[in-house]
């Protein structure tokens, strides 16, 4: 049983990410608006989702713009639904186009970005009312974090589909410290280790693939989004493919196993160099913690999305490295019975 | 309501994106049950080999 405790770990995490991740409440949001496009100097109203506003709800302010923006004179709400009236002059030089839309309730700023476009009537050319509230900073920060613009419930998938190139990872890692004990030690185990190990994070690759392409094309509008991340993971599933038909390719086991340990020493570091290093090289990446950033700062700053996803790297982990050790001692057997 | 980024066709972005959780869920499910019937079969195989070999 003591030698079992890390399946048992994976499972009772797993149990506690699966529902936890799923059934935890998004905090109140902006989901939708009803107009895309109105007219300055004209009154318009505009009906705004508020998703998940819970019974406390309590609107202050709606701002249409950024740092500088146009009031609601009016707000009122009810049930899910809250409208505002807008009347935006924005003046002789006001620059047209996309505007932000903000909410704040409850003492908090929520944000919609992108929300309306505002558009300029002949009628507008006196001066124009936009009004400074706060900063951009202070705008950014005050988003509430779970319910992210764009995102919104999707964000559950950071404790499934992240996990998948965590466990990935991880799995290559131990790969290739099993191809080097190899290299020391030529015993053919190390070497069913290591491709035990790399076959099943070619499968948690493949599934970190095929969420990532459903997710982003709900997030992103495209299945497989311009992105150095994904381009770099393409090559890199491409290499591990190569390390399948170069192991068919030889009878010999002991050339079988040298070889692989050899091309997986290489493979590894260039593949955590494509998926890694080289879209935070790049600059310009939709994925969190690339170009710029470090980390995942910019993603979970919310203290209960920490609590769910750092056990569901660990639970997700474990379980892979479950799979591959029965992979492993199915493939141990077979040798054992030629 | 129209929303800009909700009303349109695409069922997974129902319930305010939460179906895409599903769908995320039930590939990774899938994928974890297509590996069991692999390994199913492959130590099938092996239990055969062995009643060969007694």
């Amino acid at each position: 049983m003591m030698k079992h405790w890390w399946k048992i770990a994976s499972v009772i995490l797993l149990l506690v990410v699966l529902p936890g991740g799923l059934l935890v409440p998004l905090k109140t949001g902006i989901t939708g608006v009803d107009k895309l496009n109105i007219a300055s100097d004209t009154t318009s109203i505009l009906r705004i989702d508020i998703y998940n506003p819970g019974e406390a709800f309590k609107p202050e302010k709606a701002l249409l713009g950024g740092k500088y923006g146009f009031l609601a004179s009016e707000i009122s709400y009810d049930t899910g639904v809250l409208t505002a009236m807008f009347n935006p002059k924005l003046g002789k030089n006001g620059p047209e186009g996309m505007s932000n839309l903000y909410v704040l309730a409850n003492g908090q700023w929520m944000a919609f970005p992108s929300a309306v476009s505002i558009t300029r009537s002949a009628s507008d050319t006196g001066s124009s009312n936009a009004v400074m509230v706060g900063t951009d900073e202070e705008v950014s920060t005050a988003i509430t974090f779970p319910n992210r613009p764009i995102l919104n419930e999707s964000i559950r998938n950071l404790f499934y589909h992240v996990p998948m190139w965590f466990s990935m990872i991880f799995l290559l890692l131990v790969a290739a410290v099993y191809s080097i004990k190899y290299l020391i030690n030529p015993n053919l185990l190390f070497d069913m280790r290591s491709d035990a190990l790399i076959r099943v994070a070619i499968l948690a690759g493949f599934l970190g693939c095929a969420t990532g392409s459903v997710w982003a094309s709900v997030t992103w509008d495209s299945w497989w989004p311009r992105d150095p991340k994904l381009n770099g993971v393409a090559i890199g599933m491409l290499m591990y493919g190569a390390y399948l038909l170069l192991r068919s390719g030889i009878a010999d086991d002991y050339q079988k196993a040298r070889i692989s340990a050899v091309y997986n020493l290489f493979v590894f570091p260039i593949f955590i160099a494509l998926i890694v290093i080289m879209p935070k090289l790049s600059g310009d990446s939709l994925h969190p913690g690339a170009g710029g950033t470090v980390g995942f700062n910019q993603y979970d700053l919310d203290n209960t999305m920490r609590l769910f996803f750092y056990p569901a790297i660990l639970g997700w982990i474990l379980l892979c490295l479950w799979l591959a050790s029965l992979l492993y001692r199915s493939n141990k057997l077979r040798n054992y019975s030629h | 309501m129209a929303s800009p980024l909700l009303a349109d066709n695409n069922p997974m972005r129902g319930n305010a994106k939460f179906n895409v959780v599903a769908v995320v869920l039930i590939i990774i499910f899938a994928g974890v049950v297509g590996y069991l019937i692999y390994l199913d079969k492959k130590i099938t195989r092996l239990e055969k080999e062995k009643e060969k070999l007694s």
